[in-house]
């Protein structure tokens, strides 16, 4: 995994509401799993903003990536570049 | 669209596969095909909600698992409301990421807002502390206890206010006649569930000087439509689809009034498919400055507001009479399907009310929930009714105020 999934990973953890039963991988989910409720959800949207410097304005593309680890990932990899 | 959730929505509940009567849908719902289901009335699930909800989710219903909310409310037609938490919160995000698009607002910002009920009986919280916001019963708004939540607002600074039309209205008043100090923190003002006429929101932006937004919504499919910074109210294309139909369930094309109805994207658990909304208005394609690709959706009608008339002419929000039907159902089980308050004289209403089966002593539980204590001295007549709405005026609103129109 390189650098960018892991600093994902790391923000993922750092605002979900809830301990994950079972370690993180690409399909954990994030409501379900995690718990990620508005304000978490809003949390990890603006800490990946602020680090990665981007703002997103597809809001459907943003939904979608709350759905799982991978999907997050993948949306942050898809504004960086 | 969701077709899957559609799909399977009609697959596993056999009250909306019936309502097909045979008609075969092909669910890649080409052109054309989503036209052909049903639209569906509040009416005919009030009765029994439990018929819009699929079986495999009842475990969870009785096992308290699901996000249990009601509309009890401004339409005066009852129904209880369940979803996932998960859908729920996905549900809530476009709204929530547009707010911090336009005006800057995230999910931490300080709150400040209104609710009708919590728990009624002697230990009803009027006011409530939450994390990030300061919540504040509708009951008992008179002068005093206004100034009251005022002079709390100003303490907590708030960085934005969700508030009803009629509320905002009571706010200004209050600021206006008591020579109230400004409200400094609130950038933002979000105006929900009751029509917001131009007047009001020019009287709000003056007394607060601060933004004002519009947003459509009802607790079944949650946000509708949003106020861009252009004034635009845009349907939520990632959490409804929005159709205006007429009188016979037809689509309407845009730039024609009609009937709203709208689809969930993400209530599984209650999937609202063609789900009329009780309010009308017209959908109009619109290139936006902000970027929003929804159409633009310009409401015409629904939740007016009228204000309840006491003898010495203060002006009491109809909420009081929405808070009596919520504790009734609170304390019947929700027994109370439609109602309609109609004040006759300053102190003599009729309150007509549909109820799911008989129960005894509705009246008194009514009178004695009323949000203001000098309301609950006057007449009331009560009738038991079959059906309510709509009514010969088409108006839906669950109040009127017949003073006014006789004088």
């Amino acid at each position: 995994m390189d650098s960018i999934y892991e600093r994902i990973t790391e923000l993922i953890l750092l605002n979900a509401p809830n301990e994950p039963e079972e370690p993180l991988n690409e399909d954990t989910r994030l409501l379900e799993d995690l718990g990620y409720d508005s304000i978490a959800m809003m949390s990890l949207l603006v800490d990946v903003e602020e680090e990665y410097d981007f703002e997103t304005e597809d809001m459907e593309e943003s939904l979608k990536a709350f759905e799982t680890v991978r999907n997050f990932v993948e949306f942050v990899r898809k504004n960086v570049e | 669209m969701k077709k899957e959730l559609i799909q399977r929505a009609y697959e596993e509940i056999p009250f909306l596969s019936e309502r097909l009567r045979g008609t075969e849908i092909d669910w890649n719902l080409p052109e054309g095909e989503f036209e052909k289901i049903p639209p569906l009335e509040k009416e005919e699930i009030a009765a029994d909600v439990l018929r819009l909800i699929p079986p495999r989710y009842l475990a969870d219903l009785y096992g308290g698992n699901l996000v249990r909310t009601n509309t009890s409310g401004s339409t005066g037609k009852c129904l209880e409301i369940y979803w996932s938490m998960e859908d729920c919160r996905r549900s809530l995000y476009p709204l929530w990421f547009y707010r911090k698009k336009f005006y800057g607002i995230c999910t931490w910002d300080k709150r400040c807002q209104f609710y009708t009920i919590s728990r009624p009986g002697p230990e009803e919280e009027k006011v409530r502390y939450r994390a990030y916001g300061l919540e504040f019963s509708k009951t008992d708004l008179d002068e005093e206890r206004l100034v009251w939540i005022y002079k709390e607002m100003k303490k907590y600074e708030p960085v934005w206010m969700i508030l009803q039309p009629c509320i905002a209205e009571l706010l200004c008043l209050i600021k206006e006649k008591y020579g109230l100090p400004e409200l400094d923190s609130v950038r933002y003002i979000e105006m929900t569930g009751e029509m917001l006429s131009k007047e009001l929101r020019d009287r709000i932006k003056k007394t607060f000087h601060c933004t004002v937004a519009n947003q459509y919504g009802m607790n079944e499919v949650n946000s509708i439509a949003y106020e861009c910074p252009d004034g635009n109210l845009h349907c939520m294309d990632e959490n409804v689809v929005v159709e205006i139909l007429d009188e016979d369930g037809n689509v309407l094309p845009d730039g024609k009034e009609g009937n709203i109805y709208v689809t969930t994207c993400h209530n599984r658990v209650m999937p609202f498919i063609r789900y009329g909304t009780g309010d009308r208005g017209v959908l109009e394609t619109t290139q936006c400055r902000c970027g929003c690709r929804g159409k633009v959706l310009r409401l015409l009608s629904g939740r007016k507001n009228e204000w309840v008339l006491t003898r010495d002419r203060e002006k009491v929000t109809p909420y009081v009479f929405m808070r009596a039907a919520e504790a009734v159902n609170y304390l019947t089980d929700f027994s109370i399907l439609q109602y309609e308050v109609i004040q006759r004289d300053y102190d003599d209403f009729l309150v007509r009310i549909v109820l799911d089966e008989p129960v005894e002593g509705i009246p008194e539980l009514f009178v004695e929930n009323i949000g203001h204590a000098s309301l609950q001295d006057a007449r009331y007549e009560f009738c038991f009714e079959n059906e309510l709405f709509p009514d010969e005026t088409g108006k839906r609103s669950f109040f009127k105020n017949r003073i006014r129109a006789d004088e």
